[in-house]
């Protein structure tokens, strides 16, 4: 129907019309980035993958993040932080310490050590408090739970202080959190060592969690009856720092 | 002798100013606050308050979607006139556009007639409306947080961010054309006190202006 004076001097109806299909346009973004993330949908049954150990060479992980942000060191689109300054180990002088209440005995591990242990390799989506996340990460290293029983753990076993080489940072898990499969002691990341700045020779990694929890350039682990509080936890962060519902028995 | 004191006209109401300045407020901290638990160390001056940005940033938004409530309920009028505001967009709109973009020396033509919010008020005004919107659904999906689908409450964090970044350059334009350019001091003086000089009016909102001289208009 051809429009009268009064509908030529108004115009055309556009604002909610804009309105509504920017609207659109939202929900249909966020249906397509729900598509997108849905192979990373963390449960307790798939928040990480295992896979053949050695299975990831190093070019494999690489991704063309070149200039995606300034924080973002290529290629695997993390952003480092520390609360203190990066330790600078070598592997001849880095040893890893396993002692505690919680435990019968007690060692210290070099790195070799370390890697004599049965090797595991996890693929996870890392995943920072802050929001940024990394997917497809395949860590390479031992779980936390063989070197926990290499040391006879006893009825004080309840909980882990990860302490990191920079003398500053811990956090902690419960025995149990520590049991999972998906605790391990990484030195290798898509096939190539940790670097410097995401915590060589070796860090703790717990795709479940946070990245926060995830303690970096560690130095000591300590099995003990009582529960400390983490670096952050202790500056009012969450001590549950999980990325789904955590289990029951979590 | 003095000269004749102008002529005001009320460009925006009581309530029309609340909701601007209530909502500028809290998008600012929203803003801060959402910086704030969005930066790392060494970037973030607030990483140890990191619950209580957290907490100012769900009362910020909830005092937010508050405020829209309380406007509708105490003032439907307002709401219902700011939509009517932006809904139609003539040729002189498209103009308007074409104008502000081209540079000041090479504008020929006069600035085209408008009505009492011209063509790149009403379109910010819709996308902040969708960006609010926006913001809203993403963010209570994200407070969902771990009781939905990680690739859900992922997806929600992706298009916060999203909205954020594309909020900035709005706002930033919003304020510099508001606060740094002498032709919208008018527009600036209506924002703060509702009234306009109506020779301003006439000059940068002709249309409105005429409905108001004909007894038309009134806010």
């Amino acid at each position: 129907m051809p429009a009268g004076p009064e509908d030529v001097f108004r115009g055309r109806p556009i604002g909610r019309r804009l309105f509504i299909v920017l609207l659109g346009a939202g929900a249909a973004g966020i249906a397509l980035a729900k598509h997108a993330y849905a192979g990373d949908d963390a449960t307790p049954g798939n928040v990480a993958t295992s896979v053949p150990v050695g299975s990831m060479t190093p070019d494999e992980g690489r991704e063309p993040s070149e200039g995606v942000h300034p924080n973002i060191v290529p290629p695997e689109r993390f952003r480092y932080y520390s609360v203190g300054d990066i330790p600078d180990f070598t592997e001849r002088a880095w040893r890893l310490t396993v002692d505690g209440a919680g435990l019968d005995g007690g060692m210290e591990l070099r790195l070799a050590d370390l890697k004599a242990f049965p090797n595991v390799a996890i693929r996870s989506t890392f995943r920072c408090v802050t929001g940024w996340r990394v997917r497809n990460c395949v860590w390479r290293g031992v779980r936390v739970r063989d070197i926990v029983d290499a040391n006879s753990p006893n009825a004080k076993a309840k909980h882990i202080t990860f302490y990191a080489g920079d003398g500053v940072y811990t956090d902690t898990l419960t025995i149990g959190q520590a049991r999972s499969d998906h605790a391990i002691l990484a030195w290798e990341l898509n096939g190539r060592p940790l670097i410097r700045e995401q915590g060589y020779p070796v860090r703790l990694i717990y795709p479940d969690m946070y990245g926060y929890k995830n303690v970096k350039w560690l130095r000591r682990i300590e099995v003990k009856p009582v529960h400390d509080l983490g670096f952050w936890e202790q500056r009012g962060w969450d001590d549950n720092a999980y990325v789904y519902t955590p289990p029951s028995n979590g | 002798m003095d000269e004749p004191r102008p002529r005001l006209v009320q460009r925006f109401s009581g309530a029309e100013r609340t909701l601007h300045w209530v909502y500028a407020l809290l998008f600012v901290i929203l803003l801060l606050s959402g910086l704030f638990l969005y930066l790392g160390p060494g970037q973030n001056p607030f990483l140890d308050r990191r619950e209580l940005m957290r907490s100012i940033h769900l009362d910020a938004a909830l005092a937010l979607v508050a405020l829209f409530l309380l406007v509708a309920a105490g003032s439907p009028g307002t709401l219902r006139r700011l939509r009517d505001d932006v809904e139609w967009f003539d040729r002189d709109d498209a103009r308007w556009l074409l104008w502000v973009l081209v540079p000041r020396r090479l504008r020929g033509r006069p600035l085209p007639p408008q009505r009492r919010l011209n063509a790149g008020q009403k379109l910010n005004t819709v996308l902040t409306a969708a960006a609010t919107v926006g913001f809203t659904v993403t963010g209570t999906l994200m407070w969902g947080g771990s009781a939905l689908p990680t690739s859900l409450s992922e997806a929600a964090d992706t298009w916060h961010l999203l909205l954020t970044e594309a909020m900035i350059p709005l706002v930033a334009g919003h304020l510099v054309v508001a606060l740094l350019f002498p032709s919208t001091r008018g527009a600036l003086r209506g924002i703060v006190t509702g009234r306009v000089r109506l020779d301003f009016a006439r000059r940068r909102h002709a249309r409105w202006a005429e409905t108001l001289e004909q007894g038309e208009d009134t806010v």
